[in-house]
C-alpha cells in the first residue's frame, strides 16, 4: 500500500532534521570557546533556511505522490500526532533541565544554547519517529 | 467497494480504512457507525469484539 501524506512527510522530517542538524553539530562540536561565535550563528541560520526549503520541497513531493488525494488529517492521524507530541514533550522537559544545569555549571552561553537546540532537535526526531512507528506498526 | 471509495464516504483516509481492515486500528464509535451505515448493516455485523489473550 502507498503511504499517506502525513507518513511520508514524517519521513522527510526525520531525514531532513537528522541531516541538517547532524551536519551542524559535527561542525560546532567540540566547542572552540565558552560562547557561541558569529560563524556558528551564520551556519545555524543558513541551515535553518535549508531545512525550511527541504520542508517546502518535501511537502510538494508528498502531495505529488499521494495519488489518492486523501483528506489532510483524520481521527487516526490526530491520535498519532498527539502521541508523537506527548513523547516529544518528555524530551523537551528533560532538555530544559539539562539547559538549566548547563547555566549553573558551565561558563558562557555555548552549552546552554546547544542544550536547548539539542533538545529541540531530539524532540522533533522523537515526534517524527513515534509517528512513523505508529503508522508502520499500527495504532 | 474499494478502500478509497469507502474512505471517501466515511470521511477518513484510505490508510485508516486499510489499518481498520488489518486490525491495526480501532476506529471511534462515530466512524464505526458511519461504516455500518455505508453498507446498510448493523454495527455488530461489521465489527466484533475479540478480547486480547
Amino acid at each position: 500500500m502507498n503511504n499517506g501524506f502525513n507518513e511520508n512527510f514524517q519521513w522527510i522530517t526525520l531525514l531532513g532534521v537528522t541531516g541538517v542538524y547532524g551536519y551542524y553539530f559535527s561542525k560546532v562540536l567540540p566547542p572552540s570557546g565558552p560562547d557561541v561565535t558569529a560563524e556558528q550563528i551564520v551556519l545555524f541560520t543558513a541551515l535553518l533556511v535549508l531545512l525550511v526549503v527541504i520542508y517546502i520541497v518535501g511537502a510538494i513531493l508528498c502531495v505529488a505522490i499521494d495519488r489518492f488525494r486523501d483528506p489532510k488529517e483524520d481521527e487516526r492521524d490526530k491520535l498519532i500526532r498527539l502521541k508523537g507530541r506527548r513523547n516529544a514533550s518528555y524530551v523537551l522537559t528533560l532538555g530544559t533541565f539539562v539547559a538549566m544545569a548547563c547555566a549553573f555549571f558551565t561558563v558562557g552561553n555555548f552549552w546552554v544554547m546547544h542544550a536547548l537546540l539539542g533538545s529541540l532537535v531530539v524532540s522533533q526526531l522523537v515526534e517524527s519517529a513515534t509517528q512513523v512507528f505508529c503508522y508502520r506498526r499500527g495504532f | 467497494m474499494t478502500q478509497s471509495a469507502l474512505a471517501d464516504e466515511v470521511g477518513v483516509t484510505r490508510q485508516t480504512v486499510y489499518a481498520i481492515e488489518k486490525n491495526k486500528y480501532s476506529p471511534s464509535l462515530e466512524v464505526a457507525f458511519r461504516i455500518a451505515q455505508v453498507f446498510s448493516v448493523s454495527l455488530d455485523e461489521v465489527f466484533q469484539y475479540q478480547p486480547e489473550e
